[in-house]
């Protein structure tokens, strides 16, 4: 399938997915990020208010008062994220429904070809959609969440200091290039983890299959010690690929590291310049450390959102699903 | 050569004698070619159901025909007909026409007494689909405490509960998991979970670097306009190699942990296949060879699973405490704060947690309902797409249910740790000294608390995949423990043979003394699994036989 078809139908599944309300959606994931707000934003104006020399009934209006405005804040993200979260659930469950039935239904009317692989393509189709519900139920949802809180904490960084802003912003837009030049080197380790474990299983069905007959026990002899090689071969793979994964993740601690580092060195030259208050830095620094995890879970998500979307274009390959029907179809939830 | 001979001449020494009783049974199986599923049989069963409605005069109403074809299959002999028969009698349960008779017709094959019974699966879904349909009402009557009359849903709740297979995985079974892979495998247990501690212990390094930064690199910079640069540049040095050393601590936990998997997965892999090689054709006759599969492929790796993330959940309990002593020493109304926060968490996810197991365990039954009935073409295809429609349309309101509990709970266990750090503000803003200092503890207890909800969420996960690492492992113990004649011994995963063991069995089997390794009692990886159960077996066939006999397989059992 060419790359802009594969984009193009890729747009569609998430376009179809968020639903006519998208404008809401969008609403609802940045009310639900809210959250992020309250921590920074109570901490500096506590701090500041303290150092400017509010004292007595003045400072105590001025704690009720913020612990008020954020537990306001809280409640509204928590609502929103409540009402997301139901929403797309709803969503969510009717289109894999539809998707599910509609992938069982081509394949027993589909004439051509013999039951047995009328069945096994229906199997194929049944994980690889299984596959999309998991990221549509769960990474996908959060993956947005992640995003919309990274877009807020950003956001606060541009408002207190853009310089610093954009130095953050470097520094992520640098640990996303290197984590997806190591997992294009690592795609590779990944395909043969699969092969492994499908040569594993066939070698454990080949046991299967001949100790279901009475006179091989030479040859279940054989087909056991190809099992055992193919699970050694398959748990080595894995284990190889663990370590892949745990460097990668090392990445993820190295930039939060640096980024901590650049956040220290800058916030003491803005200092000394006397350009932010002792309040303003704090929620900088607080805020500096929201950063790294999010960009982390986005990563992660987006890597299962590609897998996903790699299975259901398989599926609508196989199955010739008319996805643009699917579309109308679900248009009413 | 006759078929005697053949298998003599191509086992191994060891079972020769015993193979030689197997029952008259497998050889007529061999020699009759044993009947299978087969589409065909499905197909029957639709058209059988067409007529028998037709003859009663319903043969225009679908969802009869449906119900009986249904029937037709779950009464069937094979264990697919079955499954698949079932499957679809559970879907129809609700249908208007013949729900109450494809209840009925649960209820009575739930009922049926051994032999006839339905294989354990279909057993399975039939009781869930019963106790879905029809939960079970109380007994004892409320206002007088006197039993009432029994009611006659109870049949299927305590069929259910009476059987061990059935019933809820219990913590003490999860907890078993990480025991016995502590026990099999304790350097690499060790060796993960300090990783795991270290992980998290640095993180919290860094979070405490972050009171310093106030403290003495911007505060005396805004104080004073310069920049002291040794310290500016060893803060961010020490940020630098504590994040450093977080990678290398992810790196040993995570490997650590997945070649701990890996070794107990392998094991119990190779402890199911060797049970394959040695069952006879019967016991394999009795079993789909789809099932097998998934046990010895998808139940042997998923029962280790739970380990993976044991390493950073116990290296999140150690940095808890560290956090709440941390806390101690700034104030201790501020670990009073931490241990609400932890407790109000905690109470959420175990709400959570129990709201929501009913609906996940029926969403996971019907999705496991779907896979199974994408397996077979069994029937009409306008039946197969209804069946299957309803099923799907259900498991999508189980996850609609699912997702809504947990849309809710959500945003309140994300709401704890902020309202914990709102209340330490305000509290916290009221004694608070002007300058660089009272900022710095405000800092400090600020990232202290929003550490806290990280070891929950890492006990959470772990918490999470218990159910299912405990019904894996249930079925691989299930193969393993099945009775087998030629077999003289079973050792089960999770009860390796120790030296007691293996001399109390010397003694009561009255087995000849054999020369046990110096390692058989210690157990230290699950290799010796195999290592103790080859002991056994040579122990037991070099066994004296009364009156000279060869052993049979009646006295090996």
């Amino acid at each position: 399938m060419p790359i802009y078809v594969r984009y193009k139908t890729s747009f569609e599944v998430v376009t179809t997915w968020l639903g006519d309300g998208r404008v809401a959606t969008a609403a609802l994931i940045l009310g639900a990020s809210g959250v992020n707000l309250v921590v920074p934003i109570a901490v500096q104006q506590t701090l500041d208010h303290v150092n400017d020399g509010t004292a007595g009934p003045a400072r105590l209006t001025v704690i009720v008062g913020v612990i008020a405005l954020g537990a306001g804040v809280l409640a509204l993200s928590a609502l929103s994220a409540f009402w997301f979260n139901a929403r797309l659930a709803r969503r969510t469950e009717t289109l894999l429904h539809l998707v599910r039935v509609q992938a069982f239904h081509t394949m027993l009317t589909q004439p051509e070809g013999s039951a047995a692989a009328r069945s096994a393509k229906v199997r194929h189709a049944v994980n690889d959609i299984d596959r999309l519900g998991r990221f549509l139920r769960w990474s996908g949802p959060a993956m947005l969440l992640n995003a919309g809180q990274l877009m807020i904490a950003i956001a606060i960084m541009i408002w207190y200091s853009w310089l610093l802003a954009v130095v953050v912003v470097l520094i992520v837009t640098a640990l996303v290039c290197a984590q997806r030049w190591y997992r294009r080197r690592a795609a590779g380790a990944y395909r043969a983890a699969r092969r492994r474990a499908l040569e594993m299983r066939s070698a454990i069905m080949a046991v299967i299959l001949r100790s279901r007959q009475l006179q091989a026990y030479a040859a279940r002899r054989e087909a056991q010690a190809r099992a055992q090689d193919a699970a050694d071969d398959h748990s080595a793979h894995q284990v190889r690929l663990a370590r892949r994964e745990a460097v990668g993740r090392g990445l993820n601690e190295l930039a939060a590291g640096v980024l901590l580092a650049t956040v220290i060195v800058a916030g003491a030259f803005l200092a000394a310049r006397r350009e932010l208050t002792l309040g303003q830095m704090t929620a900088l620094l607080l805020v500096s450390t929201v950063i790294m995890p999010r960009v982390e879970a986005v990563l992660d998500m987006l890597g299962d959102g590609a897998a996903a979307l790699a299975g259901w274009h398989r599926t609508r390959r196989r199955l010739a699903i008319d996805q643009p029907g699917l579309l109308h179809e679900s248009g009413h939830s | 050569m006759n078929l005697e001979e053949t298998m003599t001449d191509r086992q191994p020494p060891d079972i020769v004698r015993a193979r030689d009783l197997v029952d008259d049974s497998i050889r007529e199986d061999q020699l009759n070619q044993p009947a299978r599923p087969s589409i065909m049989e499905f197909a029957s069963a639709a058209v059988a159901a067409r007529a028998v409605a037709a003859a009663l005069g319903r043969g225009d109403d679908p969802s009869y025909v449906a119900y009986l074809a249904a029937l037709s299959r779950a009464t069937g002999e094979s264990v697919a007909e079955q499954r698949t028969g079932v499957a679809q009698l559970a879907a129809l349960t609700e249908d208007p026409g013949c729900g109450s008779d494809a209840v009925a017709a649960l209820r009575a094959l739930i009922e049926a007494p051994r032999p006839g019974r339905l294989c354990e699966y279909a057993l399975q879904t039939a009781r869930r689909a019963l106790a879905d349909h029809c939960p079970p009402r109380p007994v004892a009557d409320a206002g007088t405490g006197t039993p009432g009359p029994a009611p006659v849903d109870a049949i299927s709740h305590l069929a259910a509960s009476a059987d061990p297979a059935a019933a809820r995985p219990r913590l003490r079974d999860g907890l078993r998991i990480f025991v016995d892979a502590a026990r099999y495998e304790p350097r690499l247990f060790v060796i993960s979970v300090v990783g795991g501690a270290t992980f998290s212990l640095l993180g919290l390094v860094v979070w405490l670097v972050l009171r310093d930064v106030v403290d003495r690199a911007w505060g005396p910079a805004l104080t004073t306009g310069h920049i002291d640069v040794a310290a500016v540049t060893s803060l961010a040095a020490l940020a630098v190699f504590a994040s450093v050393g977080r990678a290398i601590g992810l790196f040993v936990s995570r490997v650590g942990a997945q070649t701990m998997r890996r070794r107990l997965s392998d094991a119990t892999q190779r402890a199911v296949v060797d049970q394959y090689v040695e069952a006879p054709v019967a016991w394999h006759e009795q079993r789909h060879p789809d099932d097998l599969v998934a046990t010895a492929d998808g139940a042997a790796d998923t029962s280790w699973r739970p380990v993976d993330p044991v390493p950073i959940a116990v290296g999140s309990a150690v940095m808890v405490v560290a956090a709440i002593l941390a806390l101690f020493y700034l104030a201790w109304w501020l670990a009073a704060i931490g241990v609400l926060l932890l407790a109000g968490q905690g109470i959420l996810t175990v709400a959570f947690l129990r709201a929501v197991d009913r609906h996940a365990d029926r969403a996971r039954s019907l999705r496991a309902e779907i896979i199974e009935m994408t397996q077979h073409e069994s029937g009409e295809p306008a039946d197969m797409i209804a069946s299957f429609g309803a099923a799907s349309g259900q498991l999508s309101t189980e996850m609609i249910r699912v997702r809504g509990l947990k849309g809710a709970v959500a945003p309140l266990l994300a709401a704890v740790p902020v309202i914990g750090i709102l209340a330490a503000a305000g509290i916290g803003a009221w004694h608070l000294q002007p300058g660089a200092a009272g900022a710095a503890d405000l800092v400090s207890a600020t990232v202290l608390l929003a550490a806290l909800p990280a070891p929950v969420l890492a006990v959470g996960t772990v918490m999470a995949g218990l159910p299912t690492g405990v019904r894996a492992l249930r079925s691989v113990r299930g193969v393993l423990a099945d009775a087998d004649p030629i077999r003289p011994a079973r050792i089960a995963i999770g009860a390796t043979p120790t030296r007691a063991d293996l001399a109390a069995q010397r003694q009561g089997g009255g087995v000849p003394t054999v020369e046990l390794p110096d390692n058989a009692g210690r157990c230290d990886r699950l290799d010796t699994l195999a290592d103790g159960a080859a002991l056994v077996r040579r122990a037991r066939n070099a066994a004296p036989h009364p009156a000279g006999a060869a052993p049979t397989a009646r006295t090996l059992r």
